[in-house]
């Protein structure tokens, strides 16, 4: 009895030390994912199949439960689905949050909050690592690679507009160069007017707008941001961007869960916004 | 009225109305003061400059002379209604009420040219359930104070509720408009605010006498002939409408409620006479010169105006109360 009770134990100790690693048994590993961009990326690597729990604001899976929202997630859910892994990322989930998991002898997993391509890219790769599902990642890496590559390539070749983003009208706050939003304007071939300014998430003033006179705003819908809003920036007739009709809204969801198909997707999107000859006659991948 | 206040009053409304030219001349956005000059004599001239003066900068002056002055008068009324020297404009749950109408609409995606009314119309509940308390209390001062304090306990707890429940991408630019802007999303609203507010300021300017005599005492104002719950029902909720389109207009701006009648009453007495116009226009005053400040010492940047009104104030206020003589506050 004694004998078998040891063997048993041998083979429980050993499955625990396969989930902990890379885990290629699969069906053994708990994920609770706690970032619409984690549990995004965890559906392009096939491995959905693996969450046992996501937030409220997650694509929602058949057999993951609600954990909570993004900021609030309940710490007795959480411990209660014994996961393997629990996937964070700092600034989006709350520091505190992150500390009490860890505290719970939980397996904490925090990925550096994305701020560029590189960032979404690395990632992605390192979650990839962690499901075993390495190669996959990687050829999705290359193909994003090398369209980015191309849709940069053709962008560039026109000349560079200069486009204000607004992400908050009252208050008015643009994104400066700094920020995620940002990277898909470098890689569009255009500049940010307001590229000057150190910080992420000025708030400016709207004389300083109509004085640098962007070619193009884009309105991103993340504060108070509507659609409705290009009617206030067409009263100003002498606008670029008025002139030339080149003012444009686009769902800031996209840019919330950030994995590198949702950059290509948006960085395609925001190209043909900005020059839409390009999307006639040739294809922009 | 003695010649000197007539004369200091006179003076303040100089003072605004060079104000309001200064402040309309003072931008760093490079045009000239000869330019700006030749805009604003020509207002149907083209180009981008005159569309800053005429449709950026100046009605952004206005409005932060509307607000500064309805904010004033509503803090001088609020604190002779309640003989309360901390009570200001938003006492009776004014903002509170606002502020939960504001993350109301962020939430239903109708933040964009509907935010304005819903905080109007948060606001305007939130009076309308004060006024049901207290109306059950014969709008005794202790029932509209404690019925206005615990609404705002109230809606904040909605508006935290709000939050811990949406994106946080949602609510965020709401929680950064609450803090006060004066600038202009919408010429709709500034065209808007002058109904509200100056009907309102008329209506309390009627009112000035009986104030005198509430602050008195209520068994006084009553032995003096005061209809005390039709005189405090008007004034409450014409104070509080107007407190409701301040917000809606700009956000909720700090400080100029609470000081301002101070510095009215430390200049003119307690005639209340010579201290709502005074405040009026020391407001106007005020909230210009601070929204001036905002919009210019980080360039091309902009600072919330709360946090100048604040800064100025909280200072300014603290030096005052540090060479008032004893027992003179209120």
């Amino acid at each position: 009895m004694r004998f078998l009770a040891k063997i048993k134990s041998l083979i429980v100790l050993f499955i625990l030390i396969s989930c902990a690693g890379t885990v290629s048994a699969g069906e053994l590993c708990r994920i609770v994912s706690l970032a619409p961009s984690v549990t995004d990326s965890l559906y392009l690597l096939d491995s959905e199949k693996f969450l046992a729990g996501v937030t409220s604001f997650c694509r929602q899976s058949p057999n993951a439960e609600i954990v909570g929202t993004l900021t609030n997630p309940n710490m007795e859910k959480v411990f209660s689905l014994q996961p393997n892994f629990v996937f964070t990322v700092r600034g989006i989930n709350r520091a505190r949050a992150i500390e009490r998991l860890k505290s719970l002898g939980i397996n904490v997993v925090v990925f550096k909050e994305s701020q560029t391509l590189e960032d979404i890219l690395a990632n992605f790769i390192r979650l990839s690592e962690i499901v075993g599902k390495k190669d996959k990642a990687l050829e999705i890496v290359d193909e994003v690679r090398e369209k980015v590559d191309i849709i940069s390539a053709l962008a560039k070749e026109k000349d560079p507009k200069r486009v204000f983003l607004e992400i908050n009208k009252r208050p008015l706050v643009t994104a400066s160069a700094g920020s995620f939003m940002n990277e898909f304007l470098k890689y569009s071939g255009s500049v940010n007017i307001f590229s000057d300014i150190n910080i992420t998430h000025p708030r400016v003033s709207r004389e300083e707008v109509l004085k640098r006179d962007p070619e193009a705003i884009l309105l991103v819908n993340m504060g108070d941001v509507r659609a409705e809003d290009k009617k206030y920036w067409q009263t100003f007739k002498d606008l670029s961007a008025v002139r030339n009709d080149q003012i444009f809204y686009v769902d800031s969801d996209k840019f919330c869960r950030p994995t590198p198909v949702s950059f290509l997707n948006s960085l395609r999107e925001i190209t043909c916004l900005l020059h839409p000859e390009l999307s006639n006659g040739k294809d922009v991948v | 009225m003695k010649k000197k206040n007539v004369l200091i009053l006179f003076a303040l409304a100089v003072v605004l109305s060079g104000g309001i030219i200064a402040a309309v001349l003072v931008g760093r956005s490079g045009i000239g003061v000869g330019k700006t000059l030749y805009y604003l004599l020509h207002p149907c001239a083209a180009g981008m400059e005159r569309d800053i003066l005429w449709q950026i900068r100046f009605p952004r002056v206005i409005l932060s002379v509307l607000v500064g002055a309805a904010l004033a008068s509503c803090g001088v009324v609020f604190q002779a209604l309640l003989r309360n020297p901390l009570a200001e404009s938003y006492t009776l749950g004014v903002s509170g009420g606002a502020a939960f109408g504001a993350v109301l609409a962020a939430v239903l995606k109708l933040s964009g040219i509907y935010l304005p009314f819903f905080a109007f119309f948060g606001s305007g509940a939130s009076i309308f359930f004060v006024y049901i308390i207290a109306s059950k209390k014969r709008f005794s001062n202790s029932a509209l104070i404690l019925g206005g304090v615990v609404l705002s306990y109230l809606f904040s707890a909605l508006v935290l509720l709000i939050f811990s429940l949406s994106r946080a991408e949602d609510v965020h630019g709401v929680l950064l408009w609450l803090m006060g802007d004066l600038s202009i999303a919408s010429l709709c609203v500034v065209k808007m605010t002058p109904f509200f507010i100056l009907p309102a300021v008329g209506i309390l300017f009627m009112f000035t006498r009986d104030l005198n005599i509430l602050t008195l005492g209520e068994e006084k104002a009553k032995q003096l002939g005061v209809n005390l719950a039709t005189t405090k029902k008007t004034l409450f909720i014409c104070a509080s409408l107007m407190a409701g389109a301040c917000v809606a207009a700009a956000g909720i701006i700090g400080f100029v409620g609470l000081i301002i009648p101070h510095i009215a009453r430390k200049i003119f007495g307690a005639d209340h006479r010579k201290v709502l116009p005074a405040s009026c226009l020391i407001g106007a005053i005020f909230l210009l010169v601070c929204d001036t400040a905002a919009r210019n010492i980080i360039y091309p940047l902009e600072l919330p105006v709360g946090v100048i009104t604040g800064i100025f104030g909280g200072i300014f206020f603290l030096s005052f109360l540090w060479n008032t003589k004893r027992g003179n506050l209120f």
